[in-house]
């Protein structure tokens, strides 16, 4: 009888001990960092739809609302109201200056389409800047995957210098830019937050090469979280 | 002076636009399920010369037995060889003729109405798409408007010419689309109220008809029916058939399909204004020029150089044929062709009216210019739907149509085929329900195994080089198939997708042609 309470106290010590130091790590890694703010638009659709999938789509999150995410303090947003400039120049709906003007409503006069196949649209942040975190709206009016999903940056406007790919999910090399790891997803009026580790450039570009509904690419507004570079 | 040569180089010139315009890009646009379901059937009787009606589905035959001419002028003798041309350059063909066939009202609409109506036939978004796409459609409207218009030459002639060419054109409207009888209806019923109208003048005028004319205009059309029904007398059953299928059309058309929309004015408020994002989709135009022509037959005085009796015909034959298909719960956009053409040989005379009720040469220069600018945004909008957003979910005529990510599937077939040693004869397993089947039975036309099955419990799976799966099997499927297959999914129709699974061989070698 005595042995099995030792039992039971160890264990719960053990718990509690794991606990602690699981919250201590936590805090650790945050250490030096704050939540980031993110502003999310209307939601158009609600749930995961249950007939999408594509080949490396991440699997369906309990709670679909996005977890805090920690950046580095100091870090803003870089990209608003910076040039964009893309693959096709003149977009049949919408403006470039849409994807940066803060505008992230999922409904008719927030996105910008450019025509079928691979494609991107590149922001110039105006100085070399230290990147942690990029939010990505292509379309969110209703429930799609957008293929090929490639970010790069640059220290220069023709990404000759300097190039680092910080996402890609371009599981087949559909789109030339080399075999990605990274998951696909469903839009949804959250963006898509992708953490990235500090990638120093000025230049970024965003590929996309159709979606799951149509050939033709859509970007709704990007937002790129960092702080200029010393 | 007589001007007809003029007018005709005129409409020449907008017909060889209009065939321009509907030649381009044919083969971009994704097979749509239905047109890959006809183009099978062509397909069996380019192949085996068989063909026998079905009662249920599928609609008349005049569709297949016309493509095999294109088919064998163009070097295609088997189904395996032919294109998406083959098959879509007949409805282009005559939904062209439709504009071909408008002189023969040139002496009751006016020349300018007819020209007017040529150009608004050519840059419809509507009549531009589905003459672009392999259904029944097209032709319907092309017999139908060959039925009035030689049934037109008849009344003015009394030649027995136009009262056969009328009575085959009847036929061959019977032979393609159970939906004709809508156009008989609508056809009797205006002559009936014409006849009600000019009652005062019906005795002599029943006294011009020569009954002959009219018996062999109505045996031919019996004719025309039953040869094409009875597959050319080889196939009785399809005559009797063609007739019983209206129990079948019947119940459909009353609420048992899918395509139900009760509303009367879904078709017009379709044709009258969609938004679709900030997509705008509207043949406004077409239609405030119909409701002008209709108020011009409605007077007493014909407008100059139009005859009032053919203006008052297809007034009420127009109003008919609207209210009827409106009336029907079954909808599909493609539907509205048929009424949408009446409209715009109204629309013809419209704008020439509106002309001449202008008297003021400022005013009719303003009218010339609002007009030529909205004809270009017609031609606009006829160039959006059927290049950028051809198979678009915001394109109101692309229903329920196969996306352009399904062209990936096929291109990823083709892709395992590239490195699989049996080539063409590579096994391709489909486990999926008919509707999510379609049109793959069209994209693997040269594939030699290609099995079918509707359900994953019937399916008798071994490690084949490619399955492609309805996502109602998916998770059972990847377990039976384990880790050795690689899953891609694509877009099928809007919000609905297939799964293709590649056995992992075969992916990894592929993978090392893409690096």
């Amino acid at each position: 009888m005595k042995a099995k309470r030792l039992l039971t106290l160890s264990l719960t010590a053990f718990v509690v001990t794991l606990v602690m130091v699981a919250t201590a790590t936590a805090a650790d890694d945050n250490a030096g960092k704050e939540e980031l703010k993110i502003e999310l638009p209307k939601p158009m659709f609600i749930g995961t739809p249950k007939k999408l999938k594509t080949p490396n789509l991440e699997p369906a999150k309990k709670d679909p609302k996005r977890p805090p995410f920690f950046a580095p303090k100091g870090t803003v947003l870089l990209s608003r109201g910076k040039p964009v400039t893309g693959s096709d120049p003149e977009p049949v709906i919408g403006e470039m200056d849409q994807i940066t003007d803060g505008d992230k409503e999922g409904v008719e006069g927030s996105y910008v389409e450019f025509g079928p196949g691979r494609q991107y649209v590149q922001i110039d942040l105006q100085q070399k800047a230290k990147i942690n975190a990029i939010v990505l709206w292509h379309y969110h009016c209703n429930a799609r995957v957008y293929h090929d999903v490639v970010i790069q940056t640059a220290g220069d406007p023709d990404f000759i210098l300097d190039v680092k790919t910080v996402y890609n999910n371009d599981h087949d090399n559909s789109s030339g830019l080399g075999v990605g790891k990274d998951k696909e997803y469903i839009e949804d009026f959250q963006g898509r937050l992708m953490p990235v580790d500090g990638v120093e450039g000025r230049y970024l570009r965003f590929y996309s090469n159709g979606s799951t509904a149509d050939e033709l690419n859509h970007y709704t507004e990007i937002e790129v979280f960092g702080a200029a570079a010393k | 002076m007589n001007r007809s040569p003029v007018y005709i180089a005129l409409l020449l010139l907008v017909a060889a636009g209009a065939l321009f315009f509907r030649l381009t890009e044919l083969d971009s646009r994704p097979m749509h399920n239905d047109e890959a379901n006809q183009a099978y059937r062509a397909g069996i009787l380019l192949d085996e010369g068989l063909y026998e009606y079905d009662p249920v589905e599928h609609h008349g035959p005049t569709l297949y037995y016309f493509t095999l001419p294109i088919a064998w002028l163009s070097g295609k003798f088997t189904f395996a060889q032919t294109t998406e041309w083959t098959y879509r350059l007949l409805p282009v063909l005559f939904g062209v003729g439709i504009i071909l066939l408008l002189p023969l009202l040139a002496d009751g609409l006016g020349w300018p109405a007819t020209i007017a109506a040529g150009v608004l036939t050519a840059v419809s978004p509507a009549m531009v798409y589905y003459s672009r796409f392999y259904i029944q459609e097209t032709l319907l409207v092309f017999f139908t408007f060959a039925a009035v218009a030689s049934g037109w030459r008849y009344w003015r002639t009394r030649k027995i010419g136009p009262a056969l060419a009328c009575g085959i054109a009847l036929g061959l409207m019977h032979a393609t689309k159970e939906t004709c009888v809508i156009a008989y209806a609508a056809m009797g019923g205006a002559i009936l109220c014409l006849a009600f109208i000019h009652r005062s003048s019906l005795r002599g005028n029943l006294q011009m008809l020569n009954w002959r004319h009219v018996a062999a205009g109505v045996g031919i059309a019996a004719g025309v029916s039953v040869v094409l029904f009875s597959s050319f007398f080889t196939h009785w059953r399809g005559v009797l058939d063609s007739v019983l299928t209206y129990t079948v059309y019947l119940d459909r058309g009353t609420g048992n399909s899918e395509h139900i929309y009760p509303s009367f004015l879904h078709y017009l408020k379709m044709l009258a204004y969609t938004r679709e994002g900030p997509l705008v989709w509207s043949e406004g135009l077409i239609l405030a020029l119909a409701a002008v022509g209709l108020v011009a037959a409605c007077m007493r005085k014909a407008p100059a150089a139009m005859h009032q009796g053919l203006l008052r015909l297809l007034a009420i034959y127009t109003v008919l044929l609207t209210c009827a298909y409106s009336v029907i719960s079954y909808k599909t956009p493609w539907c509205a062709l048929s009424f949408l053409h009446a409209m715009i040989l109204l629309a013809g005379v419209g704008s020439v009216v509106l002309f001449q009720w202008l008297r003021v040469p400022l005013a009719r220069i303003v009218l010339c210019i609002v007009l030529a600018a909205a004809t270009w945004n017609l031609f606009g909008q006829a160039r959006r739907a059927n290049f950028r957003y051809r198979a678009d979910v915001r394109n109101p005529y692309a229903y329920v149509h196969t996306t352009t990510d399904y062209l990936k599937l096929v291109q990823r077939i083709h892709d395992i085929r590239a490195i699989h040693p049996d080539g063409y004869d590579m096994l391709i397993q489909v486990i999926a329900p008919a509707d999510e089947a379609w049109p793959l039975p069209w994209y693997t036309r040269e594939y030699t195994a290609v099995g079918y099955w509707p359900e994953l419990r019937t399916a008798d799976i071994g490690q084949p080089p490619v399955v492609v799966a309805s996502l109602d099997f998916d998770e059972q499927l990847a377990e039976r198939l384990g880790e050795g297959y690689l899953a891609e999914y694509y877009g099928l129709r809007p919000s609905l997708q297939v799964a293709v699974y590649i056995r992992r061989d075969l992916w990894d070698e592929f993978m090392k042609t893409r690096i």
